[in-house]
């Protein structure tokens, strides 16, 4: 067997180069990792706004179907401070709801995500209805679910000392405001602002 | 003569020995590498900033639906604004909606003759985001005694 002497014929990479190459290549594979990683969170969020839009749109349709065709009176409202309500009540007769008498109670209330028990996480509107001869109370019937946080009112107006009568003076209707706590958020809360109207007195 | 025509001829046996050799026993270079990677990383960030701004673009879309579905419901709401008043009303994500009605003047005998004594208004409403942009404008006709 003949003995190789003198240096190697092949030239393959130095011990620092293969550090620094390792190196670089380890720096690549964390920013893929993180870019993979990144790609994924904006999918998920991605698909958890459209099931929110979905919420949010069913929602209202809703709402509107609920407060739209009823002759309302005896309306309650209790404002805050900020001239928001979680609950209204109000009295209606015949409606689709209570078939059997002619004059009924109904509210609508939001639910915090800490006190609703009927699903997890979000904000729901639960509707509720009796008549006012007797029987047994219906429902609640629930509206939405994981709805961005949402507050009823009568007005535009966020604040109850800057009440605009001019907007208000002639007609009744009922605000849905999106996201009343945060006035000054910068993204989307999902829940535009929305008004319903509604027919007044007996 | 005969030496040049024997290397013409022998010259595409000797890049092939030679391109061979060179695959075999030479790796690549560590500026190629580099050149490679700062290659590759370019690519991923010109790919990161084509994502960043799409999800931009959709969130200024949505912005601009959410405006113009408030400016909708504003326009349900209000009424009896008197006329050139500037009326300011904060709306959700910080956006700012401006109400203001004129007199509707019509053009036209028939528009005039149907607008007589109506005590028509055109209600203008434009909402804004929390950086002045202008994402919204609609407007309507509205009597001075509408109740709806």
């Amino acid at each position: 067997m003949i003995a190789r002497t003198g240096p190697r014929d092949d030239t393959g990479f130095s011990l620092i180069e293969m550090i620094v190459s390792l190196a670089l290549v380890s720096l690549i594979a964390v920013a893929l990792a993180d870019v993979g990683h990144g790609s994924i969170q904006v999918f998920k969020h991605g698909q958890s706004l459209m099931a929110r839009d979905t919420a949010v749109a069913s929602a209202r349709r809703k709402l509107s179907d609920i407060l739209m065709g009823q002759r309302l009176h005896d309306l309650e409202f209790e404002a805050d401070d900020r001239g928001g309500s979680r609950v209204i009540r109000w009295r209606a007769p015949l409606t689709m709801h209570t078939n059997s008498c002619e004059q009924s109670e109904y509210s609508l209330e939001i639910t915090d995500p800490g006190t609703n028990t009927l699903q997890n996480g979000g904000n729901s509107i639960l509707f509720k209805w009796r008549c006012l001869g007797g029987g047994r109370p219906g429902g609640p019937e629930t509206i939405g679910q994981n709805l961005p946080p949402i507050l009823f009112s009568l007005t535009p107006r966020r604040d109850a000392g800057a009440i605009e009568p001019k907007l208000m003076s002639n007609i009744m209707g009922i605000w849905v405001l999106g996201c009343p706590s945060t006035p000054a958020l910068d993204q989307e809360c999902g829940w535009p602002d929305y008004f319903i109207p509604v027919l007044s007195g007996p | 003569m005969s030496g040049i025509t024997n290397f013409i001829a022998g010259a595409p046996n000797r890049v092939k020995r030679l391109t061979h050799m060179a695959w075999r026993d030479q790796g690549f270079m560590l500026i190629e590498c580099l050149v490679a990677l700062a290659i590759a990383a370019t690519a991923v960030v010109v790919v990161l900033q084509v994502a960043e701004a799409s999800i931009n673009r959709h969130s200024h879309s949505m912005a601009v639906r959410n405006a113009h579905l408030e400016a909708e419901s504003l326009l349900r709401s209000a009424t009896g604004i008197p006329d050139s008043e500037l009326t300011e009303v904060p709306l959700s994500a910080g956006r700012i909606a401006i109400l203001k009605s004129t007199p509707f003047v019509p053009k036209g005998a028939i528009a005039a003759k149907l607008a007589n004594d109506a005590g028509l208004l055109v209600l203008h409403v434009q909402v804004y985001d929390k950086k002045g942009r202008l994402l919204a404008t609609m407007q309507t006709l509205k009597t001075a005694q509408d109740d709806r």
